[in-house]
């Protein structure tokens, strides 16, 4: 049950589900609420769903499809796995899932930071607009598909059709690709670019100096 | 005289039973509509949110889709939608109310009494604020998301369901999870230009869907005329409502057909689509003639707007022409009905 204590809330997945966390959340009118905590979480979708203005959310457990959409104004921690469009439409802030993550991770993401430190499926970064993300391991096909904006650094390998129909942003990567879309093309790595990947890397709390990474932009985008 | 004053009586009785035969001026009889003729069941289109009482009413049912398919400058949409506001009808795009808040001398326009249907591209990332303030969402099918062609416009059209939308189950969930954003509180539809109408309503209906816009015609240029029929429009309904009542959920069809008067759209409305779309008609009743071939129904208005004193008074006089003559197809049908 909820636990309400000032600006502090303490949700049990087993009692209360997404839609009436988030009522709750919403019954704030406006207030920053310091720290939220979820427990039991088993895979149950659309767990911090519209969650905003939220300073600190630290899920102990795994997280279903359509986790943090429209996630904004805040820093979540997730101990477990996520599932499918984690972080879809992201606004803002910071999402950290200690796990992998399945198909279409941080898609249509507008602003913030994703950062996942396993692997990530399919599709992920699909049609991004403007947020980072960070897979520290692999990622499956089609990886920045239709991506506008954005930055997607990858720190292991990538499956077939990286960048399909990309149009703008960045992709990193340090590890090789099954295959190249002839969207993207690679390019030199220059020093505002290794800043970039090691101020992302740095804010996901990964290690690395940024130099062995390759950038692929757009075939259309001035180098 | 016997006989001729029963026959009164029997009128005087007939006409107490059915008020809205009764001679009256045809405008005051506007509610033929929203009472409807036998047994009070109204002609107004309720959309639900699944499971919940919360929702909203089209009444009468009408809905506009020029504001958002029809390239209308900002300034025209409102001067359009204030004209339309008398009548109530429905209109489909992003929030104007947002970008009036902006400007110092903001003040409350008819409009903004309007239901607003929402409508969020396949390819569009989850706008919570203008999703918060709306009536219903309507999540848009059509088109090739992420397409690298820019501006094309029949492509906007063509019916198709991306990769992670394929499957039954992914759809469902991209519902529920416009059901958690919005608060449960809305009806959350999809925009189809059907191809297989039976087989496609009845995924949509599986997928959870409130209610369903079907597109039967597009219109690329300034003419009514100049439309591109997807489908037969009866075929469409008598399917569509077919595939509702097999699947025996409470999914609400709307149309969007090349209708360009009255009878028309009360046919469309008997065969069972609960709201219509006006656009055909306002389309085939705008005050300019076509200029070139190119030109489209936006990009005159805007033009329209900006050299008229009161551009759009002619939807005002269009709407109050289709109600009359839909008013009077209304009371016909009740006196064909009549036992």
């Amino acid at each position: 049950m909820e636990n309400l204590s000032e600006l502090t809330h303490s949700f049990d997945l087993e009692t209360i589900s997404p839609l009436e966390m988030l009522e709750v959340l919403r019954r704030s009118n406006g207030v920053t609420i310091s720290s939220v905590n979820i427990t039991n979480a088993r895979g149950q979708d659309y767990i911090g769903c519209g969650f905003r203005d939220v300073s600190e959310v630290v899920v102990q457990g795994s997280v279903g499809d359509f986790g943090f959409s429209s996630f904004g104004d805040g820093e979540c921690k997730i101990s477990g796995n996520v599932g499918d469009f984690f972080g879809h439409s992201a606004a803002s802030g910071v999402l950290v899932v200690r796990g992998n993550a399945m198909r279409s991770l941080g898609a249509l993401g507008v602003g913030g930071l994703i950062a996942v430190y396993g692997d990530a499926g399919d599709r992920a970064a699909v049609g991004l607009q403007g947020a980072d993300i960070v897979v520290r391991g692999s990622v499956g096909s089609s990886a920045g598909l239709g991506m506008q904006s954005g930055t997607l650094i990858i720190g292991g390998f990538a499956g077939r059709d990286l960048g399909k129909g990309l149009r703008g942003g960045t992709i990193y990567i340090r590890g090789e690709a099954q295959s190249i879309s002839p969207d993207i093309e690679e390019q030199r790595l220059r020093e505002p670019d290794r800043l970039k990947i090691g101020m992302l890397l740095l804010k996901s709390n990964i290690k690395s100096t940024g130099k062995e990474f390759r950038a692929f932009r757009s075939t259309h985008t001035e180098a | 005289m016997n006989s001729k004053s029963n026959r009164d009586s029997q009128s005087d009785e007939f006409q107490m039973q059915h008020p809205l035969l009764r001679s009256e001026p045809l405008l005051s009889r506007i509610d033929a509509l929203s009472r409807g003729l036998n047994g009070g069941t109204g002609i107004a289109c309720q959309l639900f949110a699944k499971n919940t009482s919360n929702g909203i009413t089209l009444n009468p049912p009408f809905f506009t889709r020029l504001t958002v398919d029809a390239g209308l400058s900002v300034q025209a949409k409102r001067q359009l939608l204030n004209e339309l506001a008398p009548f109530g009808v429905a209109w489909v795009g992003d929030s104007l109310g947002t970008l009036d808040r902006k400007q110092e001398h903001s003040t409350e326009e008819p409009f903004q009494l309007l239901p607003r249907i929402a409508s969020l591209q396949l390819d569009e990332h989850f706008d919570v604020v203008s999703l918060d303030q709306a009536a219903a969402i309507e999540l848009q099918l059509c088109g090739v998301p992420f397409q690298t062609i820019a501006n094309s416009r029949r492509a906007r059209w063509t019916p198709g369901l991306p990769v992670e939308i394929a499957d039954f189950e992914q759809l469902e969930k991209r519902v529920g999870v416009l059901r958690v954003l919005s608060g449960g509180k809305c009806p959350i539809g999809a925009l189809v230009s059907p191809a297989a109408v039976y087989e496609d309503v009845r995924f949509l209906i599986d997928s959870g869907f409130d209610f369903l816009t079907l597109i039967v015609d597009v219109q690329f240029g300034m003419a009514s005329t100049k439309s591109l029929r997807l489908a037969s429009l009866e075929t469409t309904i008598e399917q569509s409502v077919k595939a509702v009542e097999d699947s025996g959920a409470k999914t609400k069809i709307l149309v969007s057909a090349n209708m360009v008067d009255g009878l028309q759209m009360f046919r469309c409305l008997q065969m069972g689509a609960s709201a219509i779309s006006i656009d055909a008609f306002l389309a085939h009743s705008k005050p300019v003639g076509i200029a070139t071939a190119k030109e489209t129904f936006g990009s005159v208005l805007n033009a329209y707007t900006a050299t008229v004193s009161s551009p759009m008074a002619w939807a005002k006089s269009a709407l109050t022409q289709l109600k009359e003559e839909l008013n009077d197809c209304a009371v016909y049908a009740g006196k064909l009905m009549r036992p």
